[in-house]
């Protein structure tokens, strides 16, 4: 140790032995410094990078950047659904570690119980490194509080998240759907997309099977981050892609007027005694195009209750017999018997199959005892109807005709009936936008023996009953009202299906067409004439059948068919498909009540306010009582 | 006594001076550069300038205690010991500041009595030792510890695990130097350990001291409390490289990850931002104070002035080698500044008189 050099000039006056214990001591320093430099050394050079890397994971975040949803938007370009911002107080769940008052700090200032922040923060379906929301739609106060006192609420943040609104309320809720988070299972199932745990997704109906178009890209911005979590700065970002918009063919003047019928008819039905109607849907086409002008469904349900994540009472109360069940769309996944409304393609196929022209004629006695007298059946008319051929047939929707020709498809044993069914779509799916269409059901041989099998393994084998109960539309035949309505876009247009449309564009984020829908023709039958000699069944229901009271008076010229369908244990279904202007018809509007009693006196009066109010006529709908089916 | 300029030159060390004016620089500088990010009240030179300002408080004193005879300060040494106990019994009257009771506050400053009663101590046991002329027998150690319990007890209520080491450390430095038993002094190393483990296991030190204490064994075992602490300061030394990050950059430091940044921990911050080469010169410069410090004490012209050189040396290596041992992890996390460069008053005034009382000793043999 040369510095030490001058230690050997010692002088008198320090004793020799506190001269060794000095050099001693700088010795052992000097042992210090190596082991201080060493260490220096080992964590700056050996494990520098290792550090470095660990220094950046401290500090730069990678956060998601939430696309806007896309909206949607009535035909005529009036918004249906859009965003809007909600300032939401979001928590770190480390945050609690640092500090364990802070959610008492918060419980104050946000005005939440302990207990509700607590569950908000468990939330095992977040991702772990993600900060949950603890309360949305922050009001200015809470807003200004937070500000205020971050320093005091480290690990909470303030956010600005997009949900959606709806300016129309519940208006076309079944139509539109609604969104939440992503749960588990639909996280397991779309691994392959870009969804992580969080995220909003379509969860029924259009926001659902328009999600791809809906969701747009997330974007992503790498930020700097302090200690306490703060953003201080941020290093790059890549902008989010909104999603895209969604053009429906639905008018919102014809599914308000629609929506508000349905709540009339119900009303109808309770003053004709049939107090337990509680539910109905209708549906409204436009038979040159499938366009669907309206969907209603009752009882409803307010989609803007998703948006803050449903608790779960709110949840079973939505799914509960009580509430009758609001979230179910009537108009497409419920399957009813079509009663009556059935009889026009049931004499649509009975004429292509020979086994009647339009001037044959059954006669009704009000009896019918094709099975022997022991196994009589009845017209809904007692009295019965006399001679009647396929016009009156339809007219009056007499059940004797329809016996007959039931007997008469049975005898063929070609399953033709339920073959002209399908023609007419029923037992499919119309392949309208909505994941959750029920496909109702064409009863068959094959079908009878599946399904009875197990639940009554004695009654397996197709009776020749089951094929008469179908021609009158009962017997275990359903279908959806959008299939009801679907079907009579052939009587309404001269023969054509069009695939229902609920959508007619899509457009980009900058609203410009990117993809338009046309419209599909998805079946055509080509013998106008049996079409014709229907059709002009139908327009006779109303100048002289068995809607003719529920149309009197009515200016604009109706044709359609009344229904009254049994279902056991409950009060008859009350039924209508109507379509105007008869000459060349626009809409073809399907009603159903459940439990509403007869068609002609509950379910018609709203195809009467529909078409009233589309016409802007003001038109007076009476109640009438008329027990016809 | 006649003041002779050329006398005075001449009998400076000046080695020792700008050895200290480098440190003292070199502390302000990162004193400036942990906080001016984060700086209170808006003001980036904030720490700076209350730093500096009592760099200026301390110039008189050091040249105040360069002129005094050293010898008749120990006359005096009994009241400024009774003064400081008294001080440091005030502190209990004051405020609790993370959790333990250190400081005075006088108008906008806060005072550490327990800074300034290291060298009060450090002055008393040279003198008693040097009057033993090299022969320190176990009754003289007795007596000298005995001197030092009242200040260390009331330290360690404080408490202040840090400062009351430090004392004992300054004791056996004197002892050592004044040429007591090599077998004396392990004998009684060997009873501070027993009393140690003895207050682990009887509970006498607080937990949080323990977990301090022993928390850079397993820095893992607990990455939030203590350990997060240790592990950010790693993190700030090791990524700043050969090079460093520059004094304005350093994400370990300015983000808040580096606790206490300006003071207990600013040794992290000058590895995060210079480097492994400023950290090579900071521990060079103190490598030559220390050198510098035990040449005054080895060449001074009594025994008493290698006593409170060589204790001072031994005060300051040791307070470096566990102040920036604790920012590496390998010793324990005790609240000991860095001297010259951490932030605080008391501390920098502290050793700067001790600056002084070098310059005195060095200046001592040409009489």
């Amino acid at each position: 140790m040369d510095d030490l050099g001058k230690l050997s000039q010692s002088t008198d006056n320090v004793a020799d032995n506190t001269f060794v214990r000095l050099r001693m001591l700088s010795y052992f320093v000097f042992l210090l410094f190596l082991i201080l430099i060493s260490r220096v050394w080992y964590l700056q050079v050996i494990k520098g990078d290792e550090f470095r890397d660990m220094a950046k994971n401290n500090s730069i975040r990678n956060l998601q950047v939430e696309a806007p949803r896309g909206f949607i938007y009535d035909r005529s370009g009036q918004i249906l659904v859009k965003n809007r911002p909600s300032p939401t107080a979001t928590m770190r769940p480390e945050a609690l570690k640092d500090d364990p008052m802070i959610v008492d700090k918060l419980s104050k200032v946000l005005v939440m119980s302990t207990a509700d922040i607590m569950v908000r923060l468990n939330n095992k379906k977040y991702d772990p490194l993600k900060p949950r929301p603890i309360k949305e739609d922050l009001t200015l106060s809470e807003i200004a509080y937070l500000n205020e006192h971050q320093g005091e609420l480290k690990g909470v943040n303030l956010e600005v998240r997009s949900v959606r609104e709806y300016p129309f309320k519940d208006m076309a809720a079944h139509v539109l759907g609604y969104v939440g988070e992503v749960s588990d299972s639909e996280l397991k199932k779309m691994s392959e997309e870009s969804y992580t745990a969080g995220d909003t997704i379509g969860k029924t109906n259009l926001e659902r099977s328009y999600e791809p178009y809906l969701k747009g890209l997330k974007g992503s911005q790498i930020v700097e981050v302090n200690a306490a979590g703060k953003q201080i700065r941020r290093l790059s970002r890549n902008d989010a892609i909104p999603g895209n918009s969604v053009v429906l063919t639905i008018d919102t003047k014809i599914q308000k007027a629609a929506e508000q019928a349905l709540v009339n008819s119900i009303g109808r039905a309770h003053r004709q005694k049939f107090p337990r109607a509680n539910a109905g849907a209708i549906v409204v086409m436009d038979p040159n195009n499938g366009d669907v002008l309206a969907l209603a469904s009752y009882p409803k349900y307010d989609p803007s209750t998703f948006i803050n994540g449903i608790t779960n009472d709110e949840w079973k109360t939505l799914n509960s017999k009580e509430s009758g069940y609001p979230l179910i769309d009537r108009a497409v996944d419920a399957s009813y018997p079509p009663g009556s409304t059935l009889k026009p393609i049931v004499a649509y196929g009975a004429l292509k199959e020979g086994i009647v022209t339009a001037t044959t004629s059954f006669y009704c006695a009000g009896r019918w005892i094709g099975f022997g007298k022991k196994w009589g059946k009845y017209c809904w008319r007692r009295s019965g109807h006399g001679a009647t051929n396929l016009g009156k047939a339809i007219a009056e929707s007499c059940d004797i005709y329809f016996y007959n020709v039931g007997y008469k498809f049975q005898q063929q044993k070609k399953e033709k009936l339920q073959y002209w069914s399908r023609q007419f779509g029923y037992g499919e799916k119309t392949g309208i936008d909505l994941v959750s269409e029920s496909r109702g059901r064409v009863p068959d041989a094959a079908w009878k023996r599946e399904f009875n099998k197990k639940r009554d393994p004695k009654n397996v084998s197709w009776l020749p009953g089951d094929t008469v109960n179908i021609s009158i539309g009962q017997g275990d035949f359903l279908a959806t009202p959008l299939q009801i309505a679907y079907s009579y876009q052939a009587f309404a247009n001269g023969g054509k299906l069009y695939e229902p449309r609920l959508v007619s564009k899509i457009l980009d984020p900058k609203l410009m067409t990117m993809k338009t829908i046309p419209p599909v023709v998805s079946r055509e039958f080509d013998d106008k004439s049996y079409i014709n000699q229907v059709r002009s069944g139908l327009r006779r229901v109303v100048t002289e059948g068995t809607a003719k009271g529920a149309f009197a008076g009515f200016n604009v010229p109706v044709a359609g068919k009344t229904g009254t369908a049994q279902v056991f244990g409950k009060d008859d279904y009350a039924l209508f498909v109507g379509m105007a202007p008869y000459d060349d018809p626009k809409y073809v509007i399907a009603v159903i009540v459940e439990q509403g009693g007869h068609g002609a006196s509950v379910a018609a009066p709203a195809v009467r306010e529909i078409l009233g109010s589309i016409y802007g006529l003001k038109d007076k709908v009476r109640d009438v009582s008329d027990s016809s089916r | 006594m006649k003041i002779n300029l050329l006398n005075i030159t001449k009998k400076l060390d000046l080695t020792l001076v700008g050895l200290v004016l480098l440190l003292v620089a070199f502390g302000e500088v990162m004193i400036y550069s942990a906080t001016y990010f984060n700086a209170p009240e808006g003001d980036s030179y904030y720490y700076l300038k209350r730093q500096l300002l009592w760099f200026l408080i301390g110039l008189p004193a050091v040249v105040a205690i360069f002129f005094i005879d050293l010898k008749k300060w120990t006359n005096y040494a009994i009241f400024f010991y009774a003064g400081n106990c008294i001080l440091l019994v005030m502190v209990f009257f004051f405020e609790s500041t993370l959790g333990a009771q250190r400081w005075i506050q006088v108008g906008p400053f806060s005072i550490q009595p327990s800074e300034f009663i290291k060298l009060i101590i450090l002055i008393t046991l040279s003198s008693y030792f040097a009057a033993r002329k090299g022969e320190i027998g176990g009754r003289d150690i007795l007596v000298g510890l005995l001197y030092l319990l009242i200040p260390l007890g009331l330290i360690m209520l404080q408490p202040d695990l840090g400062t009351s080491l430090v004392l004992l450390a300054i004791f056996f430095g004197a002892i050592f130097i004044g040429g007591a038993d090599i077998k004396n002094i392990a004998i009684l190393l060997l009873a501070g350990m027993v009393l140690f483990f003895g207050a682990y296991e009887f509970n006498v030190l607080k937990d949080y001291q323990i977990e301090r204490l022993t928390v850079f064994l397993d820095p893992e075992s607990d990455t939030r409390g203590a350990g997060y602490n240790l592990i950010q300061s790693k993190i700030a030394i090791g990524s700043g490289g050969l090079f460093g990050k520059g004094l304005d950059a350093g994400s370990q430091s300015d983000l808040g990850f580096v606790p206490i940044s300006y003071a207990d921990f600013i040794f992290a911050v000058i590895g995060e931002k210079t480097g492994f080469f400023g950290l090579l010169l900071l521990l060079g410069m103190f490598f030559f104070l220390l050198i510098r410090t035990f040449q005054i004490s080895s060449q001074a012209r009594d025994l008493f002035g290698s006593l409170v050189a060589g204790s001072i040396a031994v005060m300051w290596v040791f307070q470096l080698f566990v102040n920036v041992g604790m920012t590496m992890g390998i010793m324990p996390i005790t609240g000991i500044p860095l001297p010259f460069i951490s932030y605080g008053g008391s501390s920098l005034l502290t050793n700067m008189v001790a600056v002084g009382f070098l310059l005195n000793v060095s200046a001592d043999r040409y009489r």
